[in-house]
């Protein structure tokens, strides 16, 4: 019996993990699962280095099954030699129990991702200022010419001034002035440091004041300007409306136009700034008031079945309409420097080592959406941001085949150890998605990855066809970087993956879903009132203030938008010539964003309205929806066998 | 510095921030010299404490936050003051400053009014 024992190691090369998978065959040709490994993928895919990382699982995995102590071990687990903790370090030639080692023939697409925003703030005939100082004081409106403190005695009397402040001046010392000028009309100031309550509750007559102006330098005096602080819990009314400005600046129907990209901007805002004068404005932009204006972004030409142009103007929902219309896509190509020809370049920029030397990377799948990123915009004071509509796109290019003969070689030479290159990417995940207990034909799988969204279906009969989209985990991340206008892509993956949660006080936080967890050592001050994301290794804090509710509803919105869409592309695509929704009942899902706390509940309720069901795959009815891969090449070598 | 000026700015970031106050010293001056300058609308009730435990900024900040309503307290001592919020470990004050840099002072208000508040601090 112990002779005719096999032992197989499957391997699976992903982009980011190697995972392997032991099983024993007997002489029966029973297939017994031992154990698996994920460890970090060494190198690019599919290059030589990989091997390395290989190595390092099979160990993990080979430790993992033979180093248990026997007596609650089944005995069949040591037919074969277990290598011996002590011989931990392995050597080019271990004493491995393996037999045969298969490795995937990884599927040869890879993914990219890219955003530009389409529209532009550009505030130039007046400037502005509509930041949100945390604590502004008065409310209400003023108006008047600029004036520094320090000039407050050559003021005439029968004008009106706002009052610029500078942090030279103590808030002790500005009220004592302000008090002062009596005779002056004063209707509003703005000052650099956080002070404007100090001042406030110091004056004898009430104004509205804006403090935290860090460029205060770059107000000139003289200027008409207009001051609006709101009552709490309100916003600006006044300097949010077009002719809210009109009337305060007396602003003429031309003029007026010309302010609506401020008002617009000012709108939500606790307390603004509006200047008549453009100030340090380069003077070539004196008449070049853009008005958010949308800027031609291109057209694809997508080349399928049907070939079609579509603009991207028409936004993405027309993109992903003729998208789906094309049928099978052989190449997009788009048109040479527009936007979208640059975000293309972008997207598959990355891949363009792994494409088949000579020729340019094929497109074979484009995934569109709507959306939009706070820029900052140009003529503003205090880096105020506009909300501004953007697109995003995710490309699927065609890779050269990945050298895996050169890996096995190398692995096979390393080991002593047959070592074969079998299998398609998607059939050995489908396989691998059926030891979902549960599960059964026809089954449809979803692998949902970081650059793509590959999905295979498979009747009782075994046949398959799979198909490999764009838009996976990374044009998620993406999305929830530019809206909520991170500085870091970490902090982006970081909301993605991990629940948010309010640090309430030094010794609770409660979680976006109102449950309150306790820690009673006391949580770090440095998160005290911040929000944060809890990962298995602690808090991490987001350094940008949002509201909890947007990080939430961002980071809910970008992944139904990215993978319910293409779950459902990717099925339709699937069984288009089998009649509505063909007959798949079961669809498993696997892969590193199945893993997700909440994904695989998006789509679990999607497919269940269309009849079908869905779920997080659970491979070896253990693993969850890991290593669906490697298991499904242990499967594919049973179904070989038998 | 003098503790007058530190309470003056500390004070400062308190008021900025829109949190009330009251202040306890073992100094008579500190808190007359405080009555005068104090705006109507802080409302704050200063009151002389002689007896209070002027031996340490922590003890102090920890007494002050266990005895105020809105549980936090600031304790000033020599050239070292302390933040503290109630329930917390008297000897871990949530900030500690020794400095003669009226800008920490002023940010030592401005975080006790946050931790009442319950925003972030700076």
């Amino acid at each position: 019996m112990e002779d005719n024992m096999k032992i197989l190691a499957a391997v699976d090369i992903g982009n980011s993990t190697t995972e392997v998978c032991l099983a024993e065959e007997n002489e029966s040709g029973k297939i017994r699962f031992i154990s698996t490994a994920s460890i970090p993928t060494t190198g690019l895919k599919g290059t030589v280095s990989n091997v390395t990382g290989i190595l390092a699982a099979l160990e993990d995995a080979i430790t993992q099954a033979y180093s248990n102590t026997p007596s609650h071990s089944a005995s069949h687990v040591h037919v074969n030699k277990p290598v011996q903790p002590t011989n931990h370090a392995y050597s080019h030639n271990p004493s491995w129990p393996i037999t045969h080692i298969r490795i995937n023939e990884a599927a040869p697409v890879i993914g990219g991702a890219a955003m530009e925003t389409i529209t532009q703030t550009v505030v130039t005939e007046s400037s502005m200022l509509g930041h949100n100082p945390k604590t502004p004081a008065g409310a209400g409106t003023g108006y008047g010419k600029t004036i520094c403190i320090e000039n407050l005695s050559k003021a005439a009397t029968g004008e009106s001034y706002i009052l610029v402040v500078s942090e030279k001046t103590s808030y002790n010392e500005a009220a004592a002035l302000i008090n002062q000028a009596k005779d002056i009309s004063i209707t509003g100031a703005i000052l650099q440091q956080d002070e404007a309550v100090l001042v406030y509750n110091r004056l004898n007559k009430k104004i509205p004041i804006i403090d935290e102006v860090r460029d205060i330098c770059k107000i000139n005096e003289g200027i008409e300007t207009a001051i609006e602080a709101a009552l709490p819990g309100q916003a600006i009314g006044m300097l949010s409306n077009p002719y809210g400005i009109a009337t305060l600046l007396k602003l003429t129907p031309e003029e007026t136009i010309h302010v609506t990209p401020i008002a617009k901007s000012l709108i939500g805002a606790k307390s603004a700034v509006v200047m008549k004068q453009p100030i340090n404005a380069p003077p070539a932009h004196h008449k070049t008031a853009k008005n958010s204006s949308p800027q031609k972004i291109g057209k694809i030409y997508i080349e399928g079945n049907k070939s079609i142009a579509i603009d991207f103007n028409q936004g993405a929902k027309s993109v992903m309409q003729a998208i789906e219309s094309a049928g099978h896509i052989t190449d997009i190509q788009s048109e040479p420097g527009t936007n979208i020809d640059k975000m293309l370049t972008k997207a598959v920029s990355s891949m363009a080592a792994l494409a088949p030397s000579g020729k340019e990377p094929q497109i074979r799948d484009l995934f569109a959406v709507d959306t939009f990123a706070p820029v900052a915009i140009s003529g503003a004071l205090a880096g105020e941001i506009s909300l501004e509509k953007a697109i995003a796109v995710a490309a699927m290019v065609t890779a050269g085949r990945l050298p895996m003969e050169a890996i096995a070689h190398e692995l096979a030479t390393k080991t002593g150890i047959y070592t074969t290159v079998v299998g398609v990417e998607p059939v050995m995940a489908t396989l691998g998605a059926l030891t979902t207990p549960g599960s059964g034909f026809p089954i449809a799988m979803l692998d949902l990855g970081g650059g793509s969204t590959d999905a295979a279906i498979m009747n009782a009969t075994g046949q398959v066809k799979s198909v490999s989209l764009a838009g996976a985990g990374e044009l998620v991340t993406m999305m929830i970087q530019s809206q909520l206008g991170l500085s870091s892509r970490q902090t982006a993956e970081n909301i993605k993956k991990y629940p948010a949660a309010k640090v309430e006080s030094m010794f609770h936080i409660r979680l976006e879903n109102g449950e309150v967890i306790f820690y009673e050592d006391g949580i770090d001050p440095r998160f005290f009132g911040s929000i944060v994301v809890l990962s298995p290794a602690g808090m991490i804090k987001i350094d940008e203030e949002q509201p909890i509710e947007k990080i939430v509803s961002i980071r809910q919105d970008a992944k139904r938008g990215v993978f319910v869409d293409n779950a459902i592309r990717a099925i339709k695509k699937l069984t288009a010539d089998a009649g509505p929704a063909g007959k798949i009942k079961h669809v498993i899902l696997v892969g590193g964003s199945a893993e997700d706390f909440e994904i695989p509940g998006f789509l679990s309720a999607a497919f269940a309205d269309m009849g079908m069901v869905c779920g997080r795959g659970n491979i070896q009815g253990k693993l969850g929806p890991r290593n669906a891969v490697a298991t499904g090449l242990i499967m594919g070598y049973a179904g070989e066998d038998i | 510095m003098s503790n007058l000026d530190a309470l003056k700015e500390i004070c400062a970031g308190l008021e900025e921030e829109g949190v009330l106050y009251a202040i306890f010293s073992g100094h008579p001056d500190t808190t007359d010299d405080l009555t005068s300058k104090a705006s109507d609308a802080t409302k704050a009730s200063i009151q002389t404490y002689h007896a209070i435990d002027i031996a340490n900024a922590r003890i102090l900040a920890h007494n002050a936050a266990n005895h105020s309503r809105l549980h936090v307290g600031i304790g000033i001592n020599g050239k070292s003051a302390a933040m503290q919020m109630r329930n917390c470990p008297a000897d871990k004050p949530v900030f500690q400053i020794e400095t003669d840099n009226p800008r920490e002072y002023r940010n030592l208000g401005t975080n006790a009014a946050r931790a009442v508040k319950g925003v972030m601090f700076i």
